[in-house]
């Protein structure tokens, strides 16, 4: 899953001279309970589709609910 | 993994100290791929610049111009393709949203995923400059995390 910063961590991550040790602290997943996902359309994987149908809920097809952390 | 994400409403994305920045020429976009060029914000000496490099980072001494997107957490400092990166060229990848697949047999279910409130955040990533033959490509990786990926 990619790492999501919070706003507080911007400056350490961008600070040139922040050494590896504490870089790697910020590198965790993100609170769980802050997101929300559903299911989408097929249609994302057309990297030439780009509108906000893209983001419609749709019934999965798969008939379980992914759990992301 | 993380091969598509979202910024729809660009507009509302927010951060301190930076220079040259036009939100109003950012459209919205809702499948960001691979190769495209992203915007990205990173750290110049005292000044912090909005800038779009190309999503799929190749090491500055690689011989061909294959781009890889994503840089895992647990192996970032060790393997060469991103420890120098990581040490000296990290940014921020703005985002509000991103996909990923569920794999069932044959099939892989898309789920897009975002905050509740719907608010842009901020991707943890690395950048670097290839050079080859008088052309130039500054290309970056978004960071993830878990076993599973590396």
């Amino acid at each position: 899953m990619p790492v999501i910063l919070g706003s507080e961590s911007y400056d350490l991550w961008l600070n040139e001279d922040c050494r590896s040790a504490d870089l790697k602290d910020l590198l965790v997943p993100f609170t769980a309970d802050a997101m929300t996902s559903h299911a989408v359309s097929y249609d994302v994987n057309n990297t030439k589709t780009d509108d906000e149908r893209l983001l419609r809920p749709v019934e999965p097809n798969i008939g379980v609910t992914l759990s992301l952390f | 993994m993380c091969g598509r994400f979202t910024l729809k409403t660009p507009e509302r994305i927010r951060f301190d100290r930076i220079t040259e920045y036009d939100v109003e020429n950012l459209v919205p976009r809702y499948n960001i791929a691979p190769s495209q060029d992203i915007l990205t914000i990173l750290q110049r000496g005292e000044q912090r610049e909005a800038t779009f490099l190309q999503w799929g980072l190749i090491p500055s001494w690689s011989k061909e111009a294959k781009g890889i997107i994503n840089a895992c957490v647990e192996t970032i400092d060790q393997k060469p393709s991103f420890s120098d990166s990581f040490q000296r060229r990290r940014c921020l990848i703005p985002a509000d949203g991103f996909y990923e697949w569920e794999r069932h047999g044959k099939i892989s279910q898309p789920y897009y995923f975002q905050m509740k409130d719907e608010s842009p955040f901020a991707f943890a990533g690395i950048w670097d400059r290839w050079q080859s033959n008088g052309s130039a490509i500054t290309s970056c990786a978004i960071i993830t995390t878990t076993a599973n990926d590396c």
